[in-house]
């Protein structure tokens, strides 16, 4: 039933269960890039990512349709760059914030809401995926 | 001891330390509230309300009818509630309740500003409130000695003179607008955030006049260069001018007020905090405020 579920919402992205995180969790959770995309840095110090479009039938159809290109790309902005380079998989949310204030000599709150504001678009976009602790085997 | 900041909005101010950041606001001058939090469970609550001028405040019936209330939550929530009420001295109540949170607070009325003021610090129950609230609540204070109210919200510290009062702001993330307005006149503080990012390929006065060109539109203004303490910064000074504006200025005369004609500002770059400050004063002829405005205004 679940991989039902799973592809099914994979095209219908408001069926998608969001987990319920409280703000220390949140913080805790560490960012990872997904490790599909293709990133480097461009002329500028700017970060430009590479995104495959995906390869089911459905995607493959669309994409012979409209002479859609195998990849999208985006470019970051500086800040936005800062952050993607942070999300390594081995920093927590807390301590991007943490680094983004420093350099940029944010104060707290507003450095936060932005990285989370930023985070939650990058993980929206599947750019992202977010690892919390995992529970405890019983 | 830590370091410590100021938070004020409508001329009620408290010192707390410096990783505690504004997170709501809300009211006007007569009646209000702001919230301060910790990065923990502590929560500064400010709140107050005003009474008419030689009214008198049944402090007591007030105090009681807040703790009633918080009483009538605590039971829905089917969580214990004990409260404690204390004269501290002649006008000062000081409280305390434990539930499935804990706070010490304080209540007064002040005779200048014609204010009741509820102010109070709560955490959780494993938190050390008690030492934190004799240390913040100390803090808080509800008028000036000159009358000039401080409004400091994050890291933008500025006093404004008696008079002017918060007509619209925007609390935004790297950005913070303050517009305050007495009759026709106008005080307008601004903070940027990001300053090295937003003026990295652009000049201070080009990046300024791409920023305000919406609002210097009714102006004929001149911008010259100037040094603030040695931090680059920008004067500007203008004039409305166009058939709309003396249209708007008769209009003003005709509702018996002087129009306000000119514009006097500065902006400047922070680089010690990586911040852009921008004053700016639309004034009748004869107000002078912006220079001691400026003085007033702590960037770091």
């Amino acid at each position: 039933m679940s991989a039902v579920y799973n592809t099914v919402s994979q095209y219908l992205p408001f069926l998608r269960k969001k987990p319920n995180l409280t703000r220390d969790q949140a913080l805790r959770a560490r960012p990872t890039r997904n490790p599909v995309l293709e990133w480097e840095r461009v002329e500028g110090g700017d970060v430009r990512l590479r995104i495959p479009r995906r390869k089911d039938a459905i995607a493959r159809a669309l994409c012979r349709m409209f002479r859609a290109p195998d990849y999208k790309e985006i470019v970051l902005d500086e800040v936005g760059s800062g952050i993607w380079e942070l999300c390594d998989g081995g920093r927590s949310v807390d301590a991007i914030v943490a680094a983004t204030c420093g350099k940029y000599k944010l104060t707290r709150r507003e450095c936060e809401t932005s990285v989370a504001a930023y985070l939650k678009m990058l993980g929206d976009r599947r750019l992202i995926g977010f690892q919390t602790g995992g529970r405890k085997k019983k | 001891m830590s370091e410590r900041t100021w938070v004020g909005w409508q001329g009620i101010v408290a010192e707390v330390p410096a990783e505690w950041s504004l997170s709501a606001v809300s009211g006007d001058e007569k009646s209000g509230y702001f919230r301060v939090d910790s990065a923990g469970s502590l929560v500064l609550e400010v709140k107050w309300s005003g009474i008419g001028k030689g009214k008198v405040a049944d402090l007591h019936g007030r105090l009681r009818a807040y703790l009633d209330d918080l009483r009538r939550r605590a039971r829905k929530r089917r969580a214990a509630f004990e409260s404690k009420i204390k004269t501290k001295d002649a006008g000062v109540l000081t409280f305390s309740w434990r539930s499935d949170r804990k706070a010490h607070g304080r209540l007064w009325l002040c005779d200048t500003c014609s204010r009741v003021v509820i102010a109070q610090l709560s955490g959780s129950l494993s938190e050390d409130v008690s030492g934190a609230a004799s240390r913040i609540l100390s803090t808080v204070e509800d008028h000036s000695q000159d009358g000039w109210r401080t409004w400091a919200v994050y890291d933008l510290i500025a006093e404004v003179p008696p008079g002017y009062s918060l007509e619209k702001h925007r609390l935004m993330s790297g950005y913070i607008q303050l517009v305050f307005r007495k009759k026709s006149n106008r005080l307008i503080l601004e903070r940027w955030g990001l300053a090295n990012v937003a003026l990295k390929n652009t000049s201070l006065r080009d990046w300024f006049l791409d920023r305000a060109a919406h609002d210097l539109k009714p102006f004929t203004f001149e911008i010259a260069d100037a040094d603030f303490d040695g931090e680059k910064g920008l004067q500007v000074n203008g004039r409305r001018s166009g058939p709309i504006e003396y249209l708007k200025a008769a209009r003003e005369l005709l509702a018996l007020r002087k129009p306000a004609m000119w514009l006097d500002g500065y902006v400047w770059i922070c680089e010690e905090t990586n911040r852009v400050y921008s004053v700016q004063s639309v004034h009748v002829r004869d107000e002078t405020i912006l220079d001691e405005t400026l003085e007033r205004i702590e960037c770091h």
